[in-house]
């Protein structure tokens, strides 16, 4: 993952946002599908990944499902109800920052014309 | 490439020999590896070791995280247990034995009995655990970290039985030793609880 604490910051919810898109995901397919949305800017190690994953596991937002794919389990993440409130909350609040950073950073830029 | 059930052998194979040794990492960890290297062409023990010396500190650090997640889920569990039957039934059981013992054979037999009781349990709930551990068996997830609750008691015991002398009231002892039998049972609980939710996890 790029080392920026802005993307760190952030991962949790980009997991998230990810599952309640896709519905259920595992730890390589996210890794592959970040890498695609953001063309290859956004390359997130399995260091960063797979603790993000676990602590919100731990934390009750995901829920595992595990299955035999090709010869070995493949562990799947999906949103639990909770997750999914969590979800909404951490979308609103990063769609926030993003807002007021851009304020911060082009003060002459509308940030209302953005969204 | 498509990688065959011996090739996902030598996988985790090479994550146990770094020292990833609980099942849940190491399943998951394996299926990472496998999609990556699935990518690339058939050479696939050279892509195996490449990909390990490329990542070995990394997976090694990796696994040291997943460690402090798993230990604190599994703490925050034990100390929840600690608030339900698991530690009310055998409290309850046990310290109404002990003055049940006490009022025949006294306080200095009484709390000899609960202290042997103590390390019989103790000894006897722990050893699967640490043999499991040394023998990298069947380890779902953090476990043996749990064994250590019981050798942190030891101390405080012992130092207890130095100053029973001291100690004015028999229902002081007895409730300690009550007390930390009980958390020996719910130490073990909580394993068990632990362990069946990774079996029905992967071998449903």
């Amino acid at each position: 993952m790029k080392n920026s604490q802005l993307y760190k910051g952030s991962l949790n919810t980009i997991i998230m946002k990810l599952l309640e898109e896709n519905g259920r995901m595992y730890g390589y397919e996210i890794t592959q599908k970040v890498k695609l949305i953001t063309k290859g800017e956004l390359n997130i190690t399995e260091g960063a990944l797979y603790p993000a994953l676990h602590k919100l596991e731990a934390d009750g937002l995901l829920d595992v499902e595990v299955e035999r794919v090709d010869n070995r389990l493949r562990k799947y993440y999906k949103l639990t109800e909770s997750g999914e409130k969590e979800t909404v909350n951490r979308l609103a609040e990063l769609e926030d920052f993003i807002k007021n950073m851009q304020s911060l950073v082009t003060p002459n830029v509308n940030p209302d014309l953005q969204f | 490439m498509m990688l065959n059930a011996t090739q996902i052998q030598l996988i985790d194979r090479a994550l146990t020999k770094i020292g990833i040794c609980y099942i849940d990492i190491r399943l998951e960890l394996t299926d990472h590896i496998a999609a990556a290297l699935e990518q690339k062409d058939d050479r696939f023990e050279h892509h195996l070791k490449g990909y390990i010396l490329e990542h070995k500190s990394a997976l090694k650090k990796l696994n040291r995280k997943f460690i402090f997640i798993a230990a604190c889920k599994a703490y925050k569990r034990f100390f929840s247990n600690m608030f339900t039957l698991w530690f009310v039934v055998p409290f309850a059981l046990i310290f109404m034995a002990a003055l049940a013992v006490n009022s025949s054979y006294g306080r200095e037999d009484t709390i000899m009995a609960l202290f042997y009781t103590y390390v019989a349990v103790s000894c006897i709930l722990s050893t699967p655990i640490i043999y499991k551990s040394l023998r990298n068996r069947d380890q779902y997830s953090f476990g043996f970290g749990f064994s250590f609750i019981n050798l942190l008691l030891f101390y405080p015991s012992i130092y207890m039985l130095r100053i029973e002398e001291s100690i004015a009231g028999d229902n002081v002892m007895m409730l300690y030793f009550t007390a930390i039998i009980s958390v020996c049972i719910v130490m073990h609980a909580t394993i068990r609880q632990f362990d069946k939710h990774y079996k029905l996890r992967y071998n449903a």
